[in-house]
């Protein structure tokens, strides 16, 4: 279930002393919230706690360069008014299912021009870039 | 009706429209605002652009020996330890055991020399490994990887509905 790369799983390992060990590193306020972060994370069920870690898997498998614009990207659709979400999602979806040369051209369509602002469709360039689904 | 952009619900509406998802009696509601509704006419037609562009592309379909590649390649990245293992997990198979104690012998000698290897007099000290341990995870890591999977399930479930709703 563990993923051994990831720091968190790393730390959970840990026995319980050693586990404090590492968390007494920080100012008492961010260790409070640190541990509360780790008791969420250690009461998913295994299966989500797999997919989270494969999640992070893939994510930290990116070059830094990679990993800073994937995060601005997602971290803006995931502020997108909910109704403007709803409308990127399914074209996000099947760009990130894309071979690159169909998705480019896609990008660099008049229908996709039109529809979308420029920063929408360098949020979708990003993000179906960077971050595609896994391939067939 | 109200102009669908005025309002959330009926902007799903409009979008349901353009993705032929609708029933009939929506449809003609529908199409009846559209005919006198400048905004929405623009945005239906924007609409059925995209999906028109993105429904020429078909994805390419599985190769016929997707399964035993996928499987080839699950096989090569087995651990080395389960290698060692796998011929003594089917139990009461003598012939395999039979087969199998070469590899067997080799791993009690891989065993016995890492204890022996392991434990010189030079060999660090419990403190010194405990340190390590400790060492070996930075909290600032910690926190860092649980910002990025918490950034990556928002994103996971706001793209895909079938997604659950994780408590993390």
């Amino acid at each position: 279930m563990g993923n051994p790369g990831n720091p968190v799983e790393r730390l959970m390992a840990m026995p319980p002393e050693k586990r404090e060990q590492v968390l007494e590193k920080l100012p008492p306020q961010q260790q409070a919230n640190l541990r509360q972060r780790l008791e969420r994370f250690d009461k998913l069920p295994a299966a989500e706690r797999a997919r989270l870690n494969q999640m992070w898997s893939t994510f930290n498998s990116l070059p830094p360069e990679k990993q800073a614009i994937v995060t601005r990207q997602m971290q803006a659709f995931n502020n997108l008014p909910e109704a403007r979400r709803e409308d990127l999602k399914p074209v996000l979806q099947r760009l990130r299912r894309m071979p690159e040369d169909r998705r480019n051209a896609l990008l660099n369509s008049p229908a996709f021009k039109d529809r979308f602002s420029a920063t929408e469709l360098e949020m979708l360039t990003d993000i179906s870039q960077n971050y595609p689904l896994p391939g067939r | 009706m109200n102009c669908p952009l005025d309002t959330r619900e009926n902007t799903q509406l409009l979008l349901d429209y353009c993705t032929r998802k609708l029933e009939p009696d929506s449809v003609a509601i529908l199409e009846r605002h559209i005919a006198i509704c400048a905004a929405c006419r623009e945005l239906a037609r924007g609409q059925r652009a995209v999906w028109h562009a993105l429904d020429a592309w078909e994805a390419a379909p599985v190769s016929a020996d997707f399964d035993s590649r996928l499987y080839r390649r699950i096989e090569a990245q087995v651990p080395w330890w389960t290698l060692v293992v796998r011929p003594f997990r089917p139990p009461f198979r003598t012939v395999t055991l039979w087969r199998s104690l070469p590899a067997l012998a080799m791993a009690c000698l891989l065993v016995v020399a890492g204890v022996v290897l392991e434990r010189p007099a030079g060999a660090p000290a419990p403190a010194a490994t405990d340190r390590a341990q400790v060492d070996s995870v930075q909290p600032e890591q910690v926190e860092h990887a649980l910002d990025a999977m918490e950034m990556l399930n928002e994103f996971s479930r706001h793209v895909r509905t079938d997604s659950p709703d994780s408590k993390l």
